[in-house]
């Protein structure tokens, strides 16, 4: 009997190769998500600090940082979608 | 389709506690006029007491494996004794036990903060962890003496059973993601989703330890892919970070420190999702078999014994899904780690911005 492995079948390769490419891209799907959260979460937390080391009255650098954060996980966001 | 149902079973189950929780409430007014006939049972209680790490390892209530006590301090030096000690009382030789964390004991038995007690106890998720790596090194010598004794035979047994796993993660999660220098990468990688996956199982089994549901461990995971994404990065990988091409010099105040976090949210979107998904799957569970205490509570024993059938099958199936999101999280950790190395390490530098996808049919 012919030994065959199924991984030099090219239409078999394609298939899985298809699969491979949908699982990764998911797997990327599924962190962007966290990053988000994390990179608004760190602004957040950063301006607050600074505005209770520099006891401002009005949160400036919260307000700033936290839409300075906002922007910079759309960018990240944006460039860690996987490519088609 | 999956997650689907599960957000439909999340939602009933949050609906359905959440209208036990007027009815607890409702029920509580009655309890204090009646007078307390029986311990509250509460359910948030319960559930972060199985998740959380403990001194001594409790398999079911009444039956603990302690554990030894290893405190240092500055005045008293080094001190080890048995977690037992803390079973009946909370406090033993001048120290005191609250909420899971050991204190100096003050004049009057209070916690006295101010004194810092450095605990390296072996707490109940240590002991899992060194469990944990028995399993694997006994696991994976076995395997290697296989591959010595069935030189150019076939595999047998344990061999034959992970040697398709191991393949997989390197053909189909390092080779496509890192690229030709793959091998130096492999151990971290294998060890890395082998560990994972172990420790996801154990978890999983009745009054096994919540270690990958421990931020403390996945982050010293997740600080690992970072420590060998950054020491491993090339000079593409550096020079993306701080002088990318094609940005007006206006913009790089505000690029580069977005770049650098965004180096920094890599690691940290590893070490939530474990965390995130370990711990929201104990939970669900937890919270079923929680249900039968509250059905008990509130409509006597009848009413325990009714909802008991659906919430047993119900934690079956959580357990199905939880056995899939075992091994699907070690997957995915190790997939993003080498897809992070890979973009770090490639050589040539495509205007991919970093990401460092490639379709598997590149290599």
């Amino acid at each position: 009997m012919e030994d065959k492995n199924p991984k030099d079948d090219p239409e078999f390769r394609n298939k899985l190769d298809e699969g491979v490419r949908k699982t990764n891209a998911f797997a990327q799907y599924s962190s962007l998500g966290f990053q988000m959260l994390g990179t608004i979460g760190l602004g957040v937390w950063g301006g607050v600090k600074l505005d209770e080391w520099q006891g401002n009255e009005k949160p400036l650098w919260t307000i700033v940082l936290s839409l300075v954060a906002i922007g910079a996980s759309l960018y990240l966001f944006i460039r860690g979608l996987p490519k088609p | 389709m999956i997650r689907s149902l599960f957000h439909k079973i999340f939602l009933s189950i949050a609906l359905f506690l959440s209208t036990f929780a007027v009815v607890t409430a409702q029920h509580d007014e009655h309890g204090h006029a009646e007078g307390e006939a029986k311990k509250e049972f509460n359910v948030g209680e319960m559930i972060m007491h199985h998740i959380k790490d403990d001194h001594g390892w409790e398999f079911a209530h009444g039956l603990t494996l302690p554990l030894p006590v290893i405190l240092y301090t500055q005045d008293r030096g080094l001190e080890v004794f048995s977690s037992s000690r803390f079973a009946h009382e909370s406090t033993y030789n001048g120290y005191v036990k609250e909420h899971n964390h050991i204190y100096r004991a003050g004049a009057g038995g209070e916690p006295d903060k101010s004194v810092k007690v450095y605990d390296f106890s072996i707490t109940k998720n240590v002991a899992s962890l060194l469990l944990s790596a028995v399993i694997l090194l006994l696991v994976f010598f076995s395997v290697r003496n296989g591959y010595e004794k069935n030189k150019g035979k076939a595999p047998k047994g344990l061999q034959s059973f992970l040697e398709p796993i191991i393949l997989f993660v390197r053909d189909e999660v390092a080779k496509p993601n890192i690229g030709p220098k793959y091998e130096r990468y492999l151990p971290f990688l294998l060890t890395l989703f082998f560990f994972i996956l172990v420790n996801n199982l154990l978890g999983l089994l009745p009054g096994g330890a919540n270690l990958t549901g421990n931020i403390a461990v996945t982050m010293t995971l997740a600080v690992i892919t970072f420590l060998i994404v950054n020491l491993s990065g090339n000079k593409h990988y550096w020079a993306h970070l701080f002088k990318p091409t094609g940005v007006p010099v206006a913009l790089l105040p505000i690029m580069i420190p977005v770049e650098i976090v965004g180096v920094f949210m890599k690691p940290f979107s590893l070490m939530v999702r474990l965390f995130a998904n370990i711990t929201a799957g104990h939970i669900i569970i937890l919270s079923l078999l929680g249900l039968i205490f509250i059905a008990n509570n509130l409509g006597g024993e009848g009413m325990g014994w009714g909802v008991s059938w659906l919430v047993v099958i119900f934690s079956l199936f959580m357990n199905l899904i939880e056995l899939l999101v075992a091994f699907l999280q070690a997957f995915i950790f190790t997939l993003l780690s080498s897809m992070y190395i890979g973009s770090a390490i490639e050589d040539h530098h495509e205007p991919d911005h970093g990401v460092g996808y490639e379709g598997p049919a590149a290599h």
